[in-house]
């Protein structure tokens, strides 16, 4: 008892002096571990009572059961990037104080005891304190120190859990050969054109070609999933982002040697110097900002905001101005049109100059400026996502093109497909050194388009302004104009790159792990560049081929990649014929890390991805035949093992204070004056330990009536801000039933917006304080402003 | 309604020199109809027959796959080159039904026995619906209920079974033809060709010809071929026209005219060459030639028999198979969903006159396959919303024609064409006779903010909700 007493009392100076006396003001209890818990509760006659669970030996060796080689299976099929002994989706269930971290725990606990009772009843700090001082307390606040553990809570964790039966019981293994695929996403050429260097995404790595002899001269190794590659203007260095180590490998080109890894911010995609090379700019996409580096010491001097999901950079030609791409489009009002942002950054005061708002694109990805006219192109998507996927001919769907920014700012936009052949997947751009031509990569339809930019501009020009907004963006036939020719080149086509004198253009082509040598005289592919990757395909890659091929879409419009970039979404919402057109909008779901978290589908009918896959989407979606066996099982292998980016919003010791009182926010079962919350609204009955879902589905108020149409005047519904806070209170107070949907699992859920399942919410924070006017969605009404907040900030540590 | 026929056929070989074949890579099936007929392949003349030309054999040779059938023709071949479709009689008062047989001569049988008079059979690929226990190949059949009522186009399986009317256009479907995208091509007998998809759902106007388009067929490239007929008559043959599959509609190049002969029943011989149907003039029968598909030039004779008009050949030997479909309808419904995003689109711009009501013709038809019989009559109104659009339930495999009113009731505008929905389809357009390379602007319109309503006879009910 006295050592238990000794030893909660160091709780304060645990805590960072920073965080202590907020910590102190909350009480926020340490986990102490089974050993303080035995001391009280042990077999003894003087036992302050015995848990009834009888004591169970695996729950002791979990922790030390993710050291397992199995385990590292298992983490492969959850999505999980790290040592599954590292990941909080592995430890939620596998050990106890998992989930808060290091931060959280008393010199007595020991987190290789595996499932302790802390577990079951919380951290228990405060429950030991308390008990010290007894019967100077009162048995209320001892008891009042403890959650009190049912069989429930067992059910968190003792669920199927498909990645478990996969590899337990059906002895799956992550294929070996998996792990040697090149995977090349982008490239650059050396400037006296005798060398490329190609970023290799999966084999981490930067592979240097000789393409004249057309062979690998050797390769580099670099961070963790390497995404592009800039040369100095002198050529002496190679600047490659590693967006999931958040750094920036420098790399001497004479000796080949990674010199520096420069830390920048979260996932850094793009790249590129200045004109003088003494700066190099750092698209840090999962913050949406721009690091820029200066090249002589290697250190950040500053960070600048861009657009959502800044993707590539394109230089202007007087070196004066760079203009970013964003890969998601800005925040949108529910159901209104996206808005992607080309920012553009003045190189010398190295400050945003201007943003430049593409109405109705998205995706925008490939950027690359024209010698000569000022003009900067861009690839981009235009989703039809308040239009019924209803048909895919005429363009229904989706439809893909270029942006093409004016030097005076303005911005068009014309399409790249022609009528019943779609150029899926607009990835990159790159413009010959004469400005006569562009090159656009299609990863959906394995192709390479050749624009004549002349005719591009030309086409522009004759138009009226009212056809260049309205009729240009959205014509079909406006393609035959201006693309003179397509290339069959290899699969997955995605980065592109002219060599210096124009005479040859190379493209990486990222799932046969080889580039494509394009002629120029000609244009057409004259040589393919193995870059040494297996000649195996295991059925992941195989399925990593279904996903991003567009063969599968009528017309070729788009892939499964056209939604879900890296996995992940693409911000949209999309009406589904499935359940009426006009209605049920529903909101774009992340493919990251979902294997264990079925069902699929915000209505939770689809209990596997082969279902969810399966024809419901030809009939739906595709419009074409549905995918053989063979291609579905190899797509649902590789949507099994899709990973997530770490979460950066966690730190390495755990939750920071302010997310520490948000979890006990979300795992409170009173509001803040005592009174009980029922079972059906706290956070912890849809959203259980874990990957933060019970997988059950709930009514949590949120439908509208979009969602079930009652019969009520909308007459007044059509200004700003219609379709969400008042769209449920006038479904509410028509008395309408509300739906369950299907409760997600809130894993990294700070990287999904919109929210919901119609994704009415465009932030995390507008999900209660917009869409939850009556406590239906967890009891959140009670909140201050500061409690709130540590809410959100638990929400994004998870 | 399934007659499933296997027997052995006794095969009647010909041989002798006839015309010299020309570098011919493949071998050929094609329909020989007597010259004392007319030559129009449609009616099936008596005496026509199926016969399979080997230009390997020296002289050639002919073999008549059909000795015991009164009259067959129209064939096509199969995906996997072994076996043929065609429409045939075994008795000269039979209805024309459709068969098939393998190259061999072997597994002749019975596919469908109706629902009328087949006149034309094709291959698809394959349909899937929720219903379906998987994709299943299909087959097109042009039939007309009656002798002289427009025909229309039904679909089934191989076997016969699951027989699903896909057209239903006032004036016929003529010649399907599939493309490789896998939508079923069709002519109107007027002077359009249009695509549906092969469930019925999406029929579109593919492209316009000056005269009767008929038989069309995708060759390499993707190029749609077919014939300009000379002629009212449909089999007479005309001037050879391709176009483009992606852009159908404005790539329309004459392929080869004569200035006093006539062209039939082009197919692809090859990525670069066609083989058509060709007679010099009036007096002379059909030979089969080929061309170059490109250029237009270098009509060289193949096959070319003084006693017969050779039509329809086709080259024997596996080719791609069109890709399939999956399909959302359900044929237990009785309505699909019309919805339009902008009634003030006409071309590419905006109408300015407020455009009040939509006003639904239609033209019923009868659901047991029979003919349609012609004259409109009124399926209802809807109102149109202010920003145009305007979403309503209709009758599905119902004709239709739309005509836009204002606000006194005047006709503004008065769709020419017909199209329908079938079952549980949601037909989207996105204005009145839109520019149809147009994709449609990305709005969330008014009317699809409610469910779409069923249409209304009077007008009160049809004012807008809003």
């Amino acid at each position: 008892m006295k050592r238990a007493w000794f030893l909660v009392s160091l709780q304060a100076a645990l805590i960072p002096p920073a965080d202590r006396s907020l910590a102190q003001e909350r009480r926020i209890p340490l986990f102490v571990g089974r050993n303080v818990c035995l001391e009280c509760h042990d077999a003894s006659e003087h036992s302050a009572g015995v848990c009834t669970l009888e004591e169970i030996p695996e729950h002791h060796r979990s922790y030390r059961s993710l050291a397992r080689t199995e385990a590292s299976h298992i983490a492969a099929l959850c999505g999980v990037a790290k040592s599954p002994q590292e990941s909080r989706v592995c430890l939620g269930c596998h050990a106890t104080a998992g989930e808060v971290g290091p931060r959280w725990t008393a010199p007595t606990f020991d987190i290789a005891h595996g499932v302790q009772c802390e577990a079951c009843h919380d951290a228990g700090g405060m429950h030991a304190e308390a008990s010290c001082a007894w019967p100077a307390v009162p048995r209320e606040e001892i008891l009042g120190g403890i959650v009190p553990g049912d069989r429930a809570t067992c059910k968190e964790c003792h669920g199927e859990k498909p990645s478990h039966t996969a590899v337990l019981k059906e002895l799956y293994r992550m294929p070996l050969t998996e792990a040697l695929y090149k995977t090349p996403v982008n490239l650059a050429c050396s400037p006296d054109g005798t060398r490329v260097y190609v970023v290799c995404q999966h084999s981490n790595s930067l592979v240097v070609v000789d393409p004249a002899k057309g062979r690998v001269l050797h390769e580099i190794g670099v961070g963790r999933q390497p995404q592009d590659v800039a040369v100095s203007p002198d050529g002496k260095t190679l600047y490659v982002t590693n967006r999931l180590s958040d750094t920036l490998s420098v790399i001497d080109t004479a000796s080949g040697a990674v010199t520096d890894s420069v830390g920048v911010g979260n996932e850094p995609h793009g790249v590129l110097t200045d004109a003088t090379g003494e700066h190099v700019f750092v698209l840090n996409t999962e913050r949406n900002d721009v690091s820029v580096i200066e090249t002589e010491r290697f250190s950040e001097l500053k960070r600048l905001a861009a657009g959502r999901g800044p993707w590539s950079l394109a230089l202007s030609e007087d070196g004066a101005s760079l203009y970013l791409s964003s890969v998601r489009p800005n925040s949108i009002a529910f159901l209104r049109p996206s808005v992607s942002e080309v920012s553009v950054i003045d190189t010398r005061s190295r400050t945003v100059r201007n943003r430049i708002l593409l109405r109705d694109a998205n995706m925008l990805q490939g950027i690359a400026s024209v010698p000569g006219s000022g003009v900067v192109l861009v690839t981009l998507m235009r989703t039809k996502h308040l239009v019924p996927i209803s048909r895919l001919a005429q363009g229904w769907t989706i439809t893909n093109g270029l942006g093409v920014i004016l030097p005076d700012g303005r911005a068009d936009q014309v399409l790249l497909d022609e009528p019943n052949n779609a150029f899926p997947d607009p990835d990159d751009i790159a413009v010959s050194p004469n400005g006569r031509v562009a090159l656009v990569t299609s990863g959906g339809a394995n192709q390479v388009a050749v624009v004549d930019i002349e005719a591009l501009l030309d086409t522009l020009h004759e138009a009226t302004a009212a056809e260049r907004q309205e009729v240009l963006p959205n014509h079909l036939g406006m393609s035959a104009r201006f693309v003179v020719k397509r290339i069959d080149v290899g699969t997955n086509p995605r980065g592109v790159v002219f060599s210096p004198q124009g005479r040859f253009a190379y493209v990486a082509n990222a799932l046969d792990d080889s580039i494509s040598v394009i002629d120029t005289e000609g244009y057409s592919e004259v040589r393919r560049i193995s870059l040494g990757g297996p000649d195996r395909v295991t059925a992941i890659r195989e399925g990593e081929r279904v996903f991003h091929s567009a063969d599968i879409t009528f017309g070729r419009q788009f892939s499964c990649r056209s939604c879900h970039p890296d996995g992940h979404i693409n911000g949209l919402t999309f009406d589904i014929e499935a359940d009426g057109i006009g209605m049920h909008p529903v909101d774009n779901r992340t493919l990251r890390g979902i294997y264990d978290t079925a069902p699929f589908k915000w209505e939770g009918t689809n209990p596997s991805l082969s279902h969810q896959c399966g024809p419901r989407l030809a009939v739906f979606f595709t419009r074409l035949a549905p995918y053989t066996p063979r291609q579905l099982n190899a797509l649902v292998q590789y949507l099994s093992v899709i990973p997530r980016p770490p979460n950066r919003h966690r730190q390495e010791r755990g939750l920071t204070i302010a997310q520490r009182r948000g979890k006990l926010i979300f795992e409170r079962r009173a509001t803040s004056n005592g009174k009980p919350i029922l079972r059906a609204r706290r956070c912890t009955t849809c959203h259980s330990r874990g990957y933060k879902t019970a997988r059950t589905s709930a009514s949590v108020g949120t439908t509208m009536w979009l969602d079930a149409p009652v019969d009520i005047d909308v007459g007044d519904l059509h200004e700003v801000g219609e379709f969400g806070y008042f769209g449920m209170v006038y479904y509410h107070d028509t008395g309408g039933a509300n739906k369950a949907f299907d409760a997600p699992h809130l894993v990294s859920i700070y990287g999904s917006p919109p929210y919901l399942h119609n994704g009415s919410a465009p932030t995390l924070e507008e999900i209660w304080t917009r869409c939850n006017l009556y406590d239906e969605h967890g009891v959140t009404s009670d909140l201050t402003r500061r409690q709130f907040n540590d809410l959100i900030e638990y929400l994004k540590a998870l | 309604m399934t007659v499933a026929i296997a027997a052995a056929v006794g095969l009647g070989v010909l041989a002798g020199p006839i015309t010299p074949s020309v570098s011919v890579p493949a071998r050929l099936v094609f329909t020989q109809i007597p010259r004392d007929s007319d030559g129009d392949s449609i009616v099936l003349p008596t005496g026509s027959r199926i016969v399979i030309y080997d230009p390997s054999h020296e002289s050639g040779s002919l073999t008549v796959l059909t000795p015991a059938f009164a009259s067959a023709g129209r064939s096509d071949m199969s995906f996997d080159g072994r076996r043929i479709l065609f429409v045939g009689k075994k008795g000269a008062d039979d209805p024309p039904s459709v068969w098939e047989i393998g190259v061999d001569g072997t597994g002749l049988r019975q596919v469908t026995t109706g629902p009328g008079h087949c006149i034309a059979a094709v291959y698809l690929s394959t349909i899937y619906t929720m219903t379906s226990v998987k994709p299943e190949f299909q087959v097109a059949v042009c039939v007309r209920q009656e002798p002289g009522d427009a025909p229309a186009v039904y679909t089934c399986r191989l076997d016969g079974t699951a027989l699903r009317r896909i057209t239903f256009a006032p004036n016929g479907a003529f010649d399907p033809a599939v493309l490789s995208d896998g939508r079923l091509l069709f002519s109107d007998g007027a002077s359009s060709l249009f695509t549906v998809n092969t469930d019925g759902t999406d029929v579109f106007i593919f492209a316009e010809s000056e005269t009767v388009p008929a038989m069309p067929f995708e060759s390499g490239n993707r190029e749609v071929v077919f014939v300009e007929n000379r002629s009212a008559s449909r089999g007479g043959g005309g001037r050879l026209i391709g176009v483009s599959s992606m852009r159908s509609l404005h790539t329309r190049r004459v392929i080869k005219d004569v200035a006093d002969g006539a062209i039939a029943s082009p197919a692809a011989l090859g990525n670069d060459r066609l083989i058509v149907s060709y007679r010099s003039n009036d007096a002379s029968t059909f030979g089969i030639y080929w061309l170059d598909r490109k250029s237009g030039v270098a009509m060289t004779p193949i096959f070319d028999s003084p006693d017969w008009h050779e039509v329809f050949a086709r080259p024997i030997g596996p080719r791609s198979v069109p890709a399939g479909r999956s399909s959302s309808v359900k044929d237990d419904r009785s309505t699909g969903v019309l919805y339009c995003l902008d009634a003030y689109l006409t071309g590419t711009t905006r109408t300015d006159e407020r455009i009040a009501r939509v006003r639904v013709m239609g033209s019923p038809v009868r659901t047991d396959g029979g003919g349609v019989p012609r004259g409109d009559t009124l399926l209802g109104e809807i109102a149109v919303e202010s920003d145009g659009s305007f979403a309503m339930q209709v009758p599905a495999r119902t004709p239709m024609r739309l005509i836009t009113l204002n606000t006194r009731g005047d006709v503004l505008r008065e769709m020419r064409s017909w199209l329908w929905v079938m079952p549980n389809e949601n037909r989207g357009c996105i204005g009145c006779h839109e520019d149809r390379e147009l994709t449609p602007p990305n709005r969330f319109v008014r009317a699809l903010r409610i469910p779409p309503r069923p249409l209304a006879r009077d007008r009160g009910s049809t004012e807008s909700q809003r």
